[in-house]
């Protein structure tokens, strides 16, 4: 508004001065290899953050909006998956298939996940589990 | 015929060269082309800057312990054993239960110990909380402190080396805090004829001593203690009496370096300053406080060291390539100015710290570091 007049307050010198210090300290505190692995973090953030903004993931979005209805007829679907598949018998049967994986995974340089994913699509109830769900998307992508 | 890296010692040294390497050759150490080991004595790491804490009690003892195999990364083996002879010659050393380990590369990080028998009666008659077990029995006594006089002296060569400058400081604020500081005396004594051997922390302890009415005693050596008489004698011939004696004991090397013919006076290793080979050998390497490189013995420097030695060991290990990374004798060190506020000195071999002025801001970044030290000991941070 003309004749108004704002007041801006500044930082004090000894606020910046301080800052100035945290920030030096900071730098002169890390080493060549925490510089890189911060690096190889803020990557990876900015990746995924590329990812949350593409259109494909937008377009997904509005996908998955309209096929919402199908979807919550498929949940009601999905509880009897839940009541077929025996999750008490099934947990300890996960835990030694991680377990292996891992043991796979020290003598290789593969990573532990890999080898779990092998794992765990040789069980039974998950092989039961991943049929479900194959016909269940199939269904979906008909009636979509 | 896989190439087989040996790293005595599981204190920060040689767990961050240990991780460092494994992480950059995870596919080799895997599918062991590559062979890490660690042989430690100790099977805990214990975070040392913590003890000052634990003295005067901010801090639990718990919170500074993690298991050594908890903190190496996947395929690095940890032998829980102590080395007695480094065969260098033969590439190889021997331990207290009779094993041998064939070496391509070695990397000595054994560290540095207190040595409590070179001032007689220190034992009986000081405290001290460059040690778990020495810092909870000052947390003791300084629970039952009530006032009178405290002595600081500081022998030397010893690590951490502005930690008896924090001690002081932080017990001034500490005796302010609990009102006993009207009558309490402080003395703190140094061997040179300044309050430090760094010249900047020397004048900010003098300022800072001065400012807050610690009593500064300079040219002062530590010869004896007499525990029952409770005095303090110096070689330069000067008395000290005091209620409660905190001393900084004189340091020493590990044994294994003169049982091997390796280590010279003091038991430190002859280290080449930029590439931190050991003598004229091309495949030891000595890093952390160990070496008699002219440089703090603290934390930092460990770390700075281990990163440049893990860069020249991947080159090595995988090639052959010659070193071509430098240790530039760069070193961090917080100080804590008492018990909210704090600063810090950086510096290399070519520059000298200066001192910047206390702040809570640096002391909670020290508070911050202190939380995420794990994460740097494991390589992942």
């Amino acid at each position: 508004m003309p004749g108004e007049t704002k007041e801006y307050q500044t930082p004090s010198p000894e606020l910046s001065v301080e800052g100035l210090n945290v920030v030096n300290a900071v730098f002169a505190s890390l080493t060549p290899h925490m510089v890189a692995r911060f690096g190889e973090v803020a990557e990876s953030a900015t990746t995924a953050l590329d990812y949350l903004v593409s259109p494909e993931l937008l377009s997904l979005l509005r996908r998955t909006q309209e096929v919402a209805p199908l979807l919550e007829q498929g949940l009601s679907v999905l509880a009897a998956l839940g009541a077929a598949i025996d999750i008490e018998s099934a947990a300890p049967r996960v835990e030694a298939a991680a377990r292996a994986a891992r043991k796979e995974a020290e003598q290789s340089s593969r990573s532990v996940g890999l080898f779990a994913l092998r794992r765990l699509q040789k069980d039974p109830g998950m092989q039961y589990a991943l049929r479900f769900l194959l016909s269940f998307a199939a269904n979906l992508r008909q009636n979509a | 015929m896989s190439k087989k890296l040996l790293i005595i010692g599981s204190g920060t040294a040689g767990l961050m060269v240990a991780n460092l390497v494994a992480r950059q050759l995870r596919g080799p150490v895997a599918h062991r082309d590559i062979e890490v080991t660690v042989l430690g004595e100790r099977d805990e790491y214990v975070y040392q800057p913590g003890f000052l804490y634990v003295a005067f009690d901010l801090w639990e003892p718990d919170s500074l312990r993690r298991k050594v195999a908890d903190l190496l990364s996947p395929g690095v083996r940890f032998v829980h054993d102590r080395a007695e002879r480094i065969d260098a010659a033969a590439q190889s050393v021997t331990t207290r239960t009779g094993q041998t380990l064939q070496y391509d590369y070695l990397v000595i990080a054994t560290g540095s110990q207190l040595n409590l028998t070179e001032i007689p009666g220190l034992e009986e008659g000081a405290h001290w909380f460059y040690t778990l077990e020495g810092a909870l029995r000052l947390r003791e006594a300084l629970k039952s402190f009530e006032g009178g006089r405290l002595v600081l002296s500081v022998g030397i060569p010893h690590k951490c080396p502005v930690a008896p400058v924090e001690f002081t400081m932080m017990f001034d604020d500490w005796a302010r805090a609990r009102g006993i500081r009207e009558k309490t005396e402080i003395t703190y004594t140094y061997p040179v004829a300044r309050p430090h051997t760094i010249a900047s922390v020397a004048d900010f302890a003098d300022r800072e001593f001065t400012a807050r009415g610690i009593e500064i005693e300079t040219f002062f050596n530590m010869d004896s203690i007499d525990a029952q008489g409770k005095v303090l004698h110096s070689q330069e011939g000067t008395d000290v009496p005091y209620d409660l004696l905190v001393a900084i004991p004189p340091h020493m090397g590990d044994t294994l370096g003169a049982a091997s013919g390796l280590a010279e006076k003091g038991n430190w290793y002859p280290t080449d300053r930029n590439l931190l080979r050991v003598g004229a050998y091309k495949n030891i390497f000595a890093v952390g406080d160990t070496t008699n490189i002219p440089v703090s013995k603290a934390g930092s420097v460990a770390h700075f060291e281990s990163e440049v030695l893990a860069d020249n060991l991947v080159g090595l290990l995988t090639d052959g390539r010659e070193p071509g990374h430098a240790y530039t004798g760069r070193a961090f060190c917080f100080i804590e100015t008492g018990l909210e506020q704090a600063t810090y000195i950086s510096f290399d071999f070519a520059h000298p710290p200066t001192v910047p002025t206390p702040s809570r801001s640096i002391h909670l970044f020290k508070q911050t570091y202190n939380r995420i030290h794990w994460a740097n000991l494991k390589a992942v941070m």
